[in-house]
């Protein structure tokens, strides 16, 4: 590995871009989004030496992933746009008060451990796109609903998801000796469980402000540890369903919690925090909180009755849809393998096609109820659409620029530099090439893909032991999921207030840098 | 020219083939055609903002 300035500064410049874009200039999603994939296009010809085929290509790639982020997003907004046609939320809202009048609570059990209930069995910002608008009509303002979910999924992306990014890790590793896998599993459930206790603080902190130490940091600092503890603990003997089970768990524990004598007491939100003017429809007169709530139950049901059972999951599997791409080489050499089926959809077992079942059952419930009226789907198909194009045509800038990147070097240019540059301190950077990777991908798991054998790789370089690397790499990516520009988008698009990312991306992007230098920190110091 | 707009981003439906095509054709003309259509597609908010203006 050689180290060219120039060819690293460009690699960088996308990136740069966009994030000047979004933090500094004060633009939306889509037109950053835009603007950084031209750099990224410009940046690949002139200096990366890909011809234009080529970049069409990686382009043609980005859009064809994009499109199973878009799968998410207006089946997402569907659901949403019936239940408030329905009334649901505002029943919703006043449900939560029977579960327990502290508000504070509320926000935690629906923002920490039901995202992360989710985050176990979908993932692909499905916690965010369902949870945004849930806070929000519990009375939460849109910005702050968006940020506590980001948080929320966080410690839930390595194992979450059935365990897909961890997979995704090892798949791209050498883990033959089951002492380094086991190390390696121990090293991402410590690193895990102060991620969780850090997130869980933050989202106690904003929606209790200052009284948040007194009345929840028993609450939160015991159910961190019961899940980080549990899931380190449970990875050990199976990655796949840690995660799940400790969330499902977690969901007994808040919803016992709910009934001792000190959360009987009425809490507030903070001042910030509070929406007086939530965006709910009134109540029609048959809803009630437990029929506002079927279709959610019905989608979690629904994705753990399939995604657990193989053979059931088998015979909806077997219907892919997938393009197959050539084989092309940058002029400075850097190759780009052919593929007979990349990126397959998988149609039935895609988190879009539950929450498609989800609205329509949803719809139909309703409706049958009385709570809908006959003449709404059209107004509600249309509202969907609406919110999904802008956010759809940023998903898609998004998603092309980072295949851009990766397909043309830049990524890797980026990751190698960097390492170059930092030698034997190298271990304090692995948590930000994890964060890096999911910043551009919007996936913990193509995190793990992209940039999983290369930290192994620089393990050997540096003969260092693997598996610290290798979880700070995956807990990174975990962190980078609360910072990605996509899965914001998912967020504010959810709740109405697409344009925001960046504002959204400044109350995080603090949190996310300090717990990686943490991380970095711990991971070096473990080598000394 | 604000109804225009609003049908800009179907562009991107027709970028996609383009681009794939040409890609695996290697036309460089026709993968510049894709592009062009893609940041087309992708102009509807840049063009809001010009009319705003």
């Amino acid at each position: 590995m050689s180290f060219d300035i120039m060819l690293w500064l460009a690699a960088a410049a996308p990136v740069l871009a966009l994030l000047l874009l979004l933090l500094r200039c004060r633009w939306g999603g889509d037109e950053a989004a835009a603007a950084a994939l031209l750099v990224s296009i410009f940046a690949a010809h002139r200096v990366f030496g890909g011809s234009f085929d080529l970049i069409a290509l990686a382009v043609a790639k980005g859009m064809w992933s994009a499109l199973s982020i878009i799968f998410v997003i207006f089946p997402a907004l569907l659901m949403y746009e019936v239940s408030r046609a329905a009334g649901a939320f505002q029943a919703i809202r006043e449900g939560m008060q029977t579960f327990t009048p502290d508000q504070v609570l509320q926000v935690i059990a629906v923002g920490w451990v039901f995202v992360d209930f989710l985050q176990g069995i979908t993932g692909f910002g499905v916690p965010v796109v369902v949870c945004a608008p849930l806070l929000v009509s519990m009375g939460v303002r849109p910005l702050p609903a968006v940020v506590i979910t980001l948080l929320g999924q966080t410690w839930g992306n390595t194992f979450g998801t059935l365990g897909l990014a961890w997979e995704g890790l090892a798949s791209q590793v050498d883990f033959t000796s089951p002492v380094q896998l086991q190390a390696a599993i121990l090293w991402t459930g410590n690193l895990l469980i102060f991620v969780n206790l850090a997130t869980g603080t933050a989202i106690a902190w904003i929606a209790g402000g200052k009284i948040w130490l007194r009345r929840n940091f028993l609450l939160v600092f015991t159910l961190a540890l019961l899940q980080g503890v549990g899931q380190a603990s449970l990875a050990l003997i199976n990655p796949v369903l840690c995660n799940f089970v400790v969330a499902a768990f977690s969901m007994g524990i808040i919803f016992l919690v709910g009934k001792l004598p000190w959360y009987r007491k009425p809490a507030t939100l903070e001042d910030a925090l509070q929406n007086e003017a939530a965006p709910v429809l009134p109540k029609q007169n048959h809803m009630t909180m437990a029929k506002a709530f079927l279709p959610y139950l019905f989608l979690v049901v629904m994705a753990v009755a399939v995604l657990l059972n193989d053979s059931l999951k088998n015979f909806l599997g077997q219907w892919t849809l997938a393009l197959s791409f050539a084989g092309k080489t940058t002029g400075l050499g850097f190759v780009v393998s052919g593929s007979g089926a990349y990126a397959p959809l998988v149609p039935m077992l895609h988190s879009g096609a539950f929450l498609l079942l989800t609205a329509g059952s949803g719809y139909i419930f309703y409706r049958r109820w009385g709570c809908i009226s006959a003449g709404s789907l059209g107004s509600i198909m249309k509202k969907s659409l609406d919110k999904t194009i802008p956010a759809g045509v940023a998903v898609v800038g998004l998603i092309a620029m980072s295949k851009v990147m990766e397909e043309t070097g830049q990524t890797v240019v980026l990751a190698q530099g960097a390492a170059l540059l930092t030698g034997k301190f190298y271990p304090f950077l692995a948590p930000f090439t994890g964060l890096l990777g999911t910043f551009m991908t919007a996936s913990n798991l193509s995190s793990n893909i992209l940039f999983g054998g290369f930290q192994q790789q620089i393990a050997l370089m540096l003969g260092l032991d693997k598996a610290p690397l290798l979880a700070a790499q995956t807990v990174g990516g975990a962190v980078g999921s609360m910072l990605s520009p996509s899965k914001i988008l998912l967020g504010t698009t959810s709740v109405g207030i697409l344009g925001q990312e960046g504002a959204v991306m400044r109350k995080v992007i603090g949190l996310a840098l300090f717990l990686c230098m943490l991380m970095g920190m711990a991971v070096l110091l473990s080598y000394e | 020219m604000r109804h225009l707009i609003t049908f800009l981003p179907v562009l991107l439906l027709l970028a996609f083939p383009v681009l794939y095509t040409a890609g695996h054709c290697s036309s460089e003309a026709g993968s510049v055609g894709g592009l062009v259509l893609l940041f087309l597609g992708m102009s509807a908010s840049f063009f809001r903002r010009f009319i705003r203006k």
